[in-house]
């Protein structure tokens, strides 16, 4: 438990002090790194427990440590971009903020932890993403913030409806079905879904990571998955068991409209931001088949666990290095990329385009990348149970691929001359994402081997 | 240490693999090698040899294959011991013969490669002590004696077989060293098919392929029970009679002297031939034994009797030929094929008469002293031929006087051939006949001693054409290395003849030790046919005599005589051109094949198939694409060009309309779904 407490000082200590540091912005970004390498050396060691508001136990513990590590990554590309923008230490400061968030997420043990972290993560996120200050990123942010506000009473309303279920903040099992229990789980879809894109709610996704400058997106496009994961995860702990069955096919019929919404809008997009941004609402489709497996049990619920965390890390180095090599490619407050200034990339920087084009072919579920298990456990967790929810999703994977490969196509069979920028920090960061997603995906299926 | 005893076979493999590894070496390096890995093979089967007359058998052995019972080792019997030191000895006589004849002739490496290879295979063949690995030796030599016999492939004339131009039955009867190589092979591979269906069909019914498994003739009422003993054991000898060039296989050991003399003496004569004979002297005491059994012992005589008969013609028909070949080599050919069916005559009329060990020892006596003899005559004919350069006596003569040792050389194992006593090839021709007699079998014994009559006459031909007579060529000895192999074998031939009465009881006590001996029974005796053996040996002191008196004193010309009588001239031309067989063989089967294929071509291939790829099912498909594509294309065309790309952008266009860049569009969006998804709860769609 002390645990808890050194990792909040671990990161609080380096946010605060990052505004008043930025006539010295080299301290900045040390004492930033510092600060999530010294919380991810204290969260590795932490073990399971639950005493009074916190709880942490094995997934949620996975979970964190992959976001630390994309977070620390995310960082550390950050370093030579960075010194252009004119509020860089608040940049640190915030970016810490919204990991602090997380770490929140992943320790909450009650209903009002869970609100609270959640909200320090919605705010900085967008925060983050208004500290660009050009005229892209600040319509983004400005529709982001907008929705965040909407769906907060959202989430205030499935929590109360939730802690009236349950008689208590505390996060323990329901004991009672009911339709108030759906419903709160019908909101908490929509407060926690509209984060990662799930359709309805998804609409200023497209927006905010399409256009605005992609640097921040890096960090935000993976922790956002990983917060949202966590949220539905904990409440998972309370209501999936009881409803069950209408947990699977309410989670099951969003993820499919999202995956499928995705996949098909991302088809005809012209910039490279854009369809990143349609293939994360694809991904939080997937990852949803994940969450409506969690009202399993048995061997489907482990592969749905497996998957999860598979999927996620998978998904958030491939959209943290992706995102870093859009901001090589785009000088800061420049239009966004269209996939027509790729072409090219395989010839002109071949050391930017090949870890490019792992992540794209891992995004696409290419064996024997992260991506490839990701997917292949959350499907077949739900084989069995809803295999109508395993074909479709199939389904959307092929649809998916054929975007994946007019990226593959521009960076390395069309002739160009793309302009990347000299940040050599962005480009470590972007090289350390593709090792992570090939190491992950060479190692980790045999580590996670589910008896 | 009885591991070490593997050499026999083992090293002249790994000399074969040393004389690959030196081919950019020198000739005498590539030589050494050879010859030292075929002297350590003598070595170790002398040794294995020595601890059989001490009275213990050798059985090494290895399990390779568990199922097929085979096993990798050396089994070293009464038989095998014996065999193996002929091989060994003979091939190491042979290989320093090879030294200075094969020198600077060309493809040396491949010589050496393939005559360390054959030897390996021959003496896997002899100490297998089962019939896989035996099979695989068997393989071996014939692969080998293949690639020797075609060992000048570019054919030049001065390599052929013939004569060049001559055709019988309109079919050529030269051969050229890649044709040879060829027959031979396909001749030999004909036999072994039966083989291989016979120890197949050993290992199906009994489950085993190891020799001491089939020592006491339950194999044959298996067999026999299942029908099928009289068609096994002819399919299993097959192989055998192949390989020893019995009729009607033994056309292709004729054209196999088209291969370089050193291995006609080792292969074509001394070793690979007799290992038909040598199978059938394994299997000799295993017929005994299964003659043993009652319902099997008709059929079994009758095997024996049938394979007599065999052996005595072959003798008989290819003494004939022998009298009239001009080639030097050919006449050695046709006397050996004819000397390989006194050994197959030996072993089944000595098992009938005398039981296993009777054919064990007329049929090996005579192996044994056929290799030793042969091999000198093959040797020195190398000599001579090489001296005059022609293959054809008619180019020879009077080369006594210049080629002395030769001359005696060849003489002595010229002697020996022709049965006259006290040499060598006399005593064990003797036993054959005898036990011939003994056994009542008429026919092959009339051939056998008129056959022993016919083989003095050539024998005594050949000998003064070459060496007696006008001098019509000049000749020279040869060096030290070619000489000293065939004149001891020669002199040795001569020394084994007067000491045989002490060597020959040693000798059948060895093969005493034989595996199956002890357990096969006494066969049944017969009414003895008296006087051949006297007969024989009249005949051939009187032909031989007048033989050598005629060509070398009188000097007569038989030619004039026989090209001035029409009936002479066509039994002369009968004879020469090998009975006819030849070109029965090539119109009949070369040609019944070539016709069968071609008419299988102009009216199968061409009228059916053809007609059926090229005609009948494109047009089938034809019809069926037509009426695909008028029925089923059509409306599948617009479903995926058109209907699957017209739903995918109106979904796209869809989508994207929700896409409006406004914020309050978003918001409102975000409340119309989450109302709706509670609307859908709350009225229990979702439940």
């Amino acid at each position: 438990m002390n645990v808890f407490y050194l990792l909040v000082l671990s990161l609080a200590a380096p946010a605060l002090a990052s505004p008043f540091l930025h006539r010295r912005l080299k301290f900045a970004k040390i004492s930033a790194i510092l600060g999530v390498a010294i919380a991810l050396a204290l969260h590795a060691h932490a073990a399971s427990f639950s005493f009074g508001e916190l709880s942490l136990d094995t997934f949620s513990h996975l979970l964190l440590l992959v976001a630390l590590i994309d977070a620390a990554v995310a960082l550390v590309g950050f370093a030579d971009p960075s010194s252009e923008y004119p509020q860089a230490a608040s940049l640190y400061s915030v970016a810490l903020m919204s990991v602090l968030g997380v770490v929140g997420l992943a320790y909450s043990g009650t209903l009002t932890m869970l609100l609270a972290s959640w909200a320090l993560f919605s705010v900085s996120s967008f925060a983050l993403l208004a500290l660009s200050k050009d005229k892209f990123s600040a319509a983004g942010a400005v529709k982001y913030g907008l929705m965040s506000i909407a769906s907060s009473s959202f989430l205030l309303l499935a929590l109360s409806a939730t802690a009236v279920a349950v008689g208590g903040l505390q996060m323990r099992e329901a004991s009672v079905s009911g339709s108030l229990l759906l419903a709160s789980l019908g909101l908490l879809l929509a407060a926690v879904g509209f984060k990662v894109g799930v359709f309805p709610f998804h609409a200023w996704l497209p927006d905010a990571y399409g256009v605005s400058d992609p640097l921040p997106v890096s960090l935000i496009s993976a922790l956002s998955k990983s917060a949202a994961v966590l949220a539905l995860y904990k409440l998972s702990l309370v209501t999936a068991n009881v409803l069950g069955e209408s947990w699977l096919r309410l989670l099951g019929v969003a993820a499919v409209l999202t995956m499928t919404y995705g996949n098909i809008t991302a088809l005809l997009q012209k910039g490279f931001q854009s369809i990143l941004a349609y293939s994360s609402i694809a991904h939080a489709g997937y990852i949803l088949v994940g969450v409506a497996a969690l009202s399993l049990s048995g061997r489907a619920k482990e592969l749905a666990l497996a998957g999860l965390l598979l999927q996620l890390l998978a998904y958030s180095f491939g959209k943290t290095g992706l995102f870093l090599a859009a901001r090589l490619l785009r000088r800061s407050g420049a239009a966004p990329l269209k996939i027509e200034d790729l072409k090219g990339l395989g010839v002109k920087d071949p050391a930017v385009a090949a870890p490019a084009l792992i992540l794209v072919l891992s995004l696409m579920g290419m064996p024997p990348l992260a991506g490839f298990w990701g997917k292949l456990y959350l499907f077949l967790s739900v084989v069995e149970s809803a295999p109508w929810l395993t074909a479709l999703a199939l389904l959307n994977t092929g649809i998916g691929a054929a975007y994946y490969a007019r990226l593959v196509k521009s960076i390395y069979f069309e002739p160009g001359a793309p302009e990347t920028l000299p940040y050599r920090s962005v480009r470590a960061a972007l090289l350390a994402c593709a090792l992570a997603t090939i190491l992950a995906g060479l190692l980790l299926p045999f580590v996670l081997q589910t008896p | 240490m009885e591991e070490l005893l593997l050499l026999s076979w083992l090293a002249p493999y790994i000399g074969a693999g040393l004389v690959l590894l030196l081919h950019r070496a020198s000739w005498s390096a590539k030589s050494s090698a050879a010859i030292l890995s075929i002297l350590v093979s003598a070595l170790a089967s002398s040794a294995g040899a020595a601890r059989v007359v001490s009275g213990h058998e050798v059985h090494v052995s290895i399990t390779w294959i568990e199922s097929l019972s085979a096993r990798v080792g050396v089994l070293f019997d009464g038989l095998s011991s014996l065999m193996a030191l002929v091989v060994s000895w003979l091939s190491l006589l042979i290989a320093v013969y090879s030294y200075e004849y094969m020198h600077g002739e060309g493809g040396e490496t491949r010589y050496w490669f393939f005559f360390t290879f054959f030897v390996g295979s021959m003496m896997l063949l002899v100490l297998s002590d089962n019939l896989l690995t035996m099979l695989a030796g068997w393989e071996g030599t014939g692969l080998a004696s293949y690639a020797l016999i075609g060992h000048w492939f570019t054919d030049e004339e001065e390599r052929w077989v013939g004569d060049p131009g001559r055709r019988a039955l309109k079919i050529p009867m030269w051969s050229e060293p890649s044709h040879s190589g060829l027959r031979a092979l396909v001749f030999t591979r004909v036999g072994d098919v039966g083989m291989i269906i016979g120890i197949a069909t050993l290992h199906t019914i009994l489950g085993t392929t190891l020799l001491e498994n089939l020592a006491d003739g339950v194999w044959a009422s298996r067999l026999l029970s299942a029908g099928i003993l009289p068609a096994f054991l002819w399919l299993l000898f097959l192989g055998a009679m192949a390989k020893s060039a019995q009729f009607p296989f033994h056309e292709w050991l004729v054209t196999a002297m088209t291969g370089p003399t050193s291995v006609s003496a080792l292969i074509h004569a001394a070793t690979m031939v007799k290992a038909g004979v040598y199978f059938l002297l394994r299997f000799a005491p295993f017929l005994v034994a299964a003659a043993g059994i009652s319902q099997a012992a008709s059929t079994v005589h009758g095997f024996l009797e049938a394979l007599a008969v065999v052996g005595a013609f072959t003798a008989f028909m290819m003494a004939t030929m022998a009298l009239v070949s001009r080639e030097l080599k050919l006449v050695l050919a046709f006397s050996t094929a004819s000397q390989l069916g006194y050994m197959f005559l030996g072993v089944s009329a000595g098992a009938l008469a005398a039981g296993a060990i009777g054919g064990l020892t007329a049929g090996f006596s005579h192996l044994m002293s056929h290799a030793v003899f042969k091999a000198a005559l093959f040797l020195a004919a190398g000599a001579v031929i090489h001296a005059v350069h022609s293959r054809f006596i008619d180019d020879m003569g009077g080369l006594a006087g210049t080629m002395r040792l030769t001359a005696v050389a060849f003489l002595l194992a010229g002697l020996s051939l022709a049965g006259i006593p006290p040499f060598m090839g006399f005593w064990t021709k003797d036993e054959v006949i005898h036990y011939v007699s003994e056994a009542g079998l008429i026919i092959p014994t009339i051939l056998a001693v008129v056959t022993a009559a016919l083989t003095a006459c050539y024998t005594a031909r050949v000998f003064s054409r070459v060496f007696l007579g006008a001098s019509r060529a000049h000749g020279h000895e040869p060096g030290p290395a070619m000489l000293a192999p065939y004149l001891s074998l020669g002199l040795a031939s001569a020394a084994l003849g007067v000491a045989w009465p002490l060597i020959a009881p040693r000798v059948e006590e060895l093969l005493h030790h034989s595996l199956g001996v002890a357990s096969s029974k006494e066969a049944h005796t017969s009414p003895a046919l008296p006087g051949a053996v006297e007969a024989a040996l009249v005949l051939a002191l009187i032909s031989f005599a007048a033989t050598l008196y005629a060509y070398g004193w009188v000097k007569v010309t038989p030619y004039r005589w026989v090209s001035s009588s029409r009936f002479l001239s066509s039994l002369h031309a009968f004879l020469y051109d090998r009975w006819l067989l030849n070109g029965l063989y090539y119109r009949g089967i070369v040609g019944g094949f070539k016709a069968f294929s071609s008419s299988l071509y102009r009216y199968f291939d061409t009228g059916v198939v053809d007609r059926l790829y090229h005609a009948v099912i494109p047009r089938l498909f034809q019809g069926a694409a037509s009426l695909a594509s008028a029925v089923v294309e059509a409306g599948y065309d617009s479903l995926l060009h058109r209907h699957l790309v017209n739903g995918f952008t109106g979904l796209w266009r869809l989508f994207k309309s929700l896409q409006t860049g406004k914020a309050p569009h978003y918001i409102a969006l975000m409340w119309i779904g989450a109302s709706i998804l509670l609307v859908l709860i709350l009225l229990g769609w979702l439940w």
